[in-house]
């Protein structure tokens, strides 16, 4: 087991240096001189070329590559240009409001995604057919439309939560709870109704399998049967799928934060780009990349705790 | 305390199951009994209704889309048709059991093997968690796991076949059945463990004076541990009688066809004559005997269904030409 966590962490080390060499290709790419877009409209070349010296452009590429990787080495994230403190301070800030409204949006999917899929029990009872609209339902609202909508009716209509704006949980877990629930509801029904229709698919396919039957032929009741032999194999499908979900949900919060004004990473990204904050760009797309990898390593560990077989295999 | 002479007795029993092609009549009307230790061989292709026969003797067929009736279907006493769930679960795995054909796909891969043959255990018999645990070790003793305290921790892809189907037997033991069904119990497995497994079965046979109902398609089996055989064809049994009378002398075209086709190691310079044709499809109407497209003596009488007829002393056939065929 200890080998097979071992590996599994040495072989996302090139696929991290791999990502490091797209996020830093990636940024290059962009049309446009960051150092004269940073510059302004009135810069002057003199200025602008003092810029480029200033983040190092006027180097070959290989070189900042270089460079920026052996800062990385340092924990020096560097300066943003646009705010001018350093980035791991404005990471700080703004990774936690984003990790936060993912965290509570997997509870969401926990509480919403887990009992709903329990319909494939029956295949065609009311509770299945719930799990499919409601996979359905929300897989076509748009989610800043339902973000905008929510926002609309229960904050500004009927007053009953906030509208926008963060309180970390270290502050005031009531009123953090409280400007929680939209963005979460938001973003964990959406998410939600994928994971449905995977744990849904998955169970299907798991109570058609011999070892069910079996079961049943030792005279166990269909809740044993459930929970004591179909309730680990599904286990991995709903993984995997929360795995991906969660991983790229690291940069894909900016619609939300926009809707609810959440200082959150994604907008912060997003801004950094359209700026070519250079060093909060590079940065940011390496985490985004990070998140990734570390999720899928967390969900490969998981497996190996879930199912035997994968365990085992690594003892050859 | 009186008992049944009879562990599961079964007549008329039909079942058809919905399908995209149409209704499939997988099983056209099939009645037998099983008396108390003997040892009865359900033989068949695929297709010819014996697992679903089968899997109607413990209800565990799926509840949608199949429609299962009988003018009789008693297993241990319990009426089949109008027992309830409880009554269900307390026959699976406690008086009537069953093991399936393959022993790999049958044992629930992410769980330890002591702790599936100790749910049987705990489930029909009234036993502490220490009890269990020393019966699930005694029974995989007995099913020939060596080091079974060890083994008992591991999971099933860490044994062979063989051992997979041996656990799958404690299982199956594990509530002192009265009657046991074994649906093709070897046919995943190599000849050399098909023989240990069938050893094993005998003498559990003897010891838990338990009957047995084996399931296949291989009449050299049959003929090795049976007693009794029942021929199935398209849904129908179409001979029955002793292993004795009928190995003798098959009265059914298909029987002596099966029989024909077996490759003999006394006789390896013989022609294997296979039966021409191919099975019904279950979702086909049939009129009249459905072997009659296959059957070498194929007469007008044909086009009407025979019934099962005696023929002598120890067997029927369902065949107008029976006298005639060997």
């Amino acid at each position: 087991m200890i080998w097979y966590v071992v590996k599994r962490v040495l072989s996302a080390i090139p696929t991290l240096l791999v990502g490091a060499v797209v996020s830093f290709g990636v940024f290059h790419l962009l049309p446009g001189d960051p150092a004269a877009v940073i510059g302004g409209q009135g810069a002057t070349p003199a200025q602008i070329a003092a810029i480029r010296h200033n983040l190092g452009l006027d180097q070959g590429i290989v070189t900042q590559f270089v460079h920026w990787l052996s800062r990385l080495a340092h924990l020096d994230l560097g300066i943003s240009y646009v705010s001018q403190t350093s980035v791991t301070t404005l990471l700080a800030q703004r990774l936690p409001v984003t990790l936060e409204l993912i965290g509570t949006s997997v509870v969401i999917v926990l509480v919403t995604a887990v009992p709903l899929s329990l319909g494939a029990v029956r295949p065609g009872s009311l509770l299945d057919r719930a799990a499919m609209a409601w996979s359905i339902l929300w897989l076509s609202i748009p989610v800043f439309w339902l973000g905008l909508l929510l926002s609309l009716f229960v904050s500004v209509e009927w007053g009953l939560l906030p509208a926008s704006g963060y309180v970390s949980f270290l502050h005031s877990p009531i009123q953090a709870l409280r400007h929680t629930v939209l963005p979460s509801i938001t973003l964990g029904f959406y998410l939600s109704a994928i994971v449905t229709q995977y744990l849904r698919q998955a169970l299907l396919g798991i109570m058609e399998e011999e070892y069910i039957r079996a079961a049943r032929a030792k005279g166990l009741s269909e809740r044993e049967v459930l929970l004591r032999h179909a309730a680990r194999p599904a286990m991995i499908p709903f993984l995997t799928v929360l795995g991906i979900l969660v991983g790229t949900a690291v940069g894909g919060t900016v619609l939300i934060e926009a809707v609810f004004n959440l200082s959150g990473f994604g907008q912060l990204l997003v801004s950094a780009v359209i700026a070519r904050d250079y060093f909060v760009v590079q940065d940011g797309i390496l985490i985004v990349v990070a998140a990734v990898i570390v999720t899928n390593l967390l969900v490969d560990v998981l497996y190996a705790v879930i199912d035997p077989r994968i365990r085992y295999a690594e003892h050859g | 305390m009186p008992t049944e002479p009879t562990v599961a007795e079964v007549e008329n029993l039909r079942v058809s199951f919905a399908t995209a092609a149409g209704t499939a009549m997988a099983v056209r009307g099939v009645s037998f009994s099983i008396v108390r230790g003997e040892t009865v061989g359900l033989v068949g292709e695929s297709g010819s209704g014996k697992t679903v026969t089968a899997l109607s003797l413990m209800k565990l067929l799926p509840q949608r889309g199949v429609r299962l009736e009988a003018d009789r279907l008693s297993v241990m006493g319990t009426d089949l048709r109008t027992a309830s769930s409880a009554q269900l679960r307390a026959l699976r795995g406690g008086k009537a059991a069953m093991i399936f054909q393959n022993p790999l796909r049958s044992l629930t891969p992410t769980r330890r093997v002591g702790g599936q043959v100790g749910e049987a255990v705990r489930k029909h018999e009234q036993a502490s968690r220490s009890e269990a645990t020393a019966k699930v070790i005694d029974l995989l003793r007995r099913v020939g796991i060596p080091d079974p305290e060890r083994r008992a921790r591991d999971y099933p892809h860490q044994f062979s076949g063989g051992q997979r189907q041996r656990i799958m037997i404690a299982m199956a033991l594990a509530g002192s059945p009265e009657l046991l069904i074994a649906d093709e119990p070897t046919t995943a497995l190599d000849v050399t463990t098909q023989a240990q497994i069938f050893d094993l079965l005998l003498d559990l046979r003897a010891e838990f004076g338990m009957a047995v109902l084996l399931i296949t398609h291989d009449l050299s089996i049959v003929a090795r541990v049976c007693g009794r055989v029942l021929v199935m064809y398209a849904g129908r049994i179409i001979e029955e009688g002793t292993v004795g009378a009928i190995f003798a002398r098959p009265r059914h075209p298909y029987t002596a066809g099966l029989l024909a086709s077996i490759p003999r190691v006394d006789q390896p310079a013989r022609k294997i004559k296979p039966i021409r044709g191919a099975p019904l499809d279950a979702t086909e109407r049939v009129e009249g005997c459905a072997f009659r497209p296959r059957c070498p003596h194929a007469a007008d009488a044909c086009s009407k269904q025979p019934s099962l007829e005696v023929i002598g002393p120890q067997q029927r056939a369902a065949c107008w030409r029976a006298r005639e065929v060997t």
